[in-house]
């Protein structure tokens, strides 16, 4: 079966798509971006055949400098690693003792994640096609619970 | 303005002509509360009850029957949601999108499939097991940058999201009067996709601080993602 995407306007009626029931494993959400970090651009980035590393710029902010390096291994994040983390006063380096784990785990497993929809501020039909649940609309289906 | 229903359908033993059939029905039920609620299309009933041409009598019943959530879902989240305080009249679209979106999908269990996610834009209904031993899962889109997910939630019934990114400023604060909004992002989940739908508009204006009131209806839960620091460049 496929995801069928269903254009609802005032114009438009009907339905939109035809179904096909074919069972096949669904990939990695390929159209996924790593999430949000910071808004920093990479500052460097070295490829292997399969892992790639790419460290964010450093960005200060009141409490001390904030520099991650993400690690992404067949397309996807493995771990993300802090290269500088605020340790000006013993409580920013216990703050970031506890955090640096806790937002690597959180990214790596909302990149591992098998996602089948997206909630989110509500898109137009002109939205939609730019959105992520148009991505993942356009991958196959999994396997139900019958396959 | 229109917007994309996506459906995400497991029919297990049902027939794939039963399975088509009930999700015909489903389109339709969305395209008929489109065509009764939209405040876009100026002769639909909802537009003409709104200018006081038509009384709520001469009105399809599925207006009272959303009025009605209205007014339950304005008690239960103690005003902030108000369908009867914008600014332009009386406007249900905060509880109209998620109501028709569960509907839809109500219409696909009732036809004996197995499981189904229907998507309305972000607000999402769902029911069964995408497979065996895994719920529904969805990720919440990052409202700085719409490309990405911040984090994934488990759904059992209902999950709805009220954000200012992709739409503007377009929540309304009813106790101010004005535009405004406490967090960038809201998101609720719970039984009812109209109620979730509603709590999270409500909960969007009023921030961080309705969080307790939604937790404490039974079966729902909710958190906000709040205006992130500025960072201060060098």
């Amino acid at each position: 079966m496929r995801r069928t995407p269903i254009v609802l306007t005032s114009t438009v009626a009907g339905l939109a798509a035809v179904l096909s029931f074919q069972q096949q494993p669904r990939g990695p959400l390929a159209g996924l971006a790593p999430p949000s970090l910071s808004s920093t651009p990479v500052a460097s980035e070295r490829a292997s055949k399969s892992m790639q590393t790419a460290d964010g710029i450093a960005v200060p902010n009141q409490y001390g400098v904030v520099q991650v390096r993400v690690t992404m291994k067949d397309g996807r994040i493995s771990a993300v690693t802090p290269l500088q983390l605020p340790q000006g006063d013993p409580k920013s380096a216990q703050i970031s003792t506890v955090a640096a784990p806790a937002l690597s785990r959180q990214v790596i497993a909302a990149q591992s994640a098998q996602i089948d929809g997206i909630s989110g501020a509500s898109y137009t039909s002109a939205g939609y096609a730019e959105s992520l649940q148009a991505a993942i609309d356009q991958l196959p289906a999994a396997p139900g619970p019958t396959a | 303005m229109g917007t994309v229903v996506s459906f995400e359908i497991r029919p297990g033993d049902e027939s794939r002509h039963a399975a088509t059939a009930a999700l015909e029905r489903a389109c339709t039920i969305l395209h008929a509360a489109d065509d009764t609620f939209s405040l876009y299309m100026p002769m639909s009933p909802m537009s003409r009850l709104r200018r006081g041409e038509t009384s709520l009598e001469q009105s399809p019943p599925e207006i009272a029957e959303v009025l009605g959530y209205c007014a339950e879902a304005r008690r239960l989240s103690d005003g902030w949601f108000d369908p009867w305080a914008m600014p332009g009249g009386l406007d249900p679209t905060g509880l109209v999108k998620g109501w028709a979106t569960q509907r839809a999908a109500q219409v696909l269990e009732d036809s004996g499939m197995a499981a189904a996610m229907v998507n309305g834009a972000g607000d999402i209904a769902c029911f069964g097991r995408p497979e065996t031993g895994r719920a529904w899962t969805v990720g919440i889109q990052d409202p700085h940058h719409p490309k990405r997910v911040l984090r994934t939630v488990r759904v059992e019934r209902a999950i709805a999201t009220s954000g200012t990114s992709q739409r503007g400023e377009h929540i309304y604060d009813p106790f101010l009067g004005v535009p405004g909004s406490h967090a960038l992002s809201a998101t609720v989940t719970g039984p009812s996709l109209a109620m979730a739908d509603a709590l999270a508009t409500a909960l969007l204006a009023r921030g961080a601080t309705g969080v307790p009131c939604v937790r404490a209806l039974p079966g729902y839960d909710a958190f906000v993602i709040k205006a992130r620091p500025q960072l201060q460049h060098r």
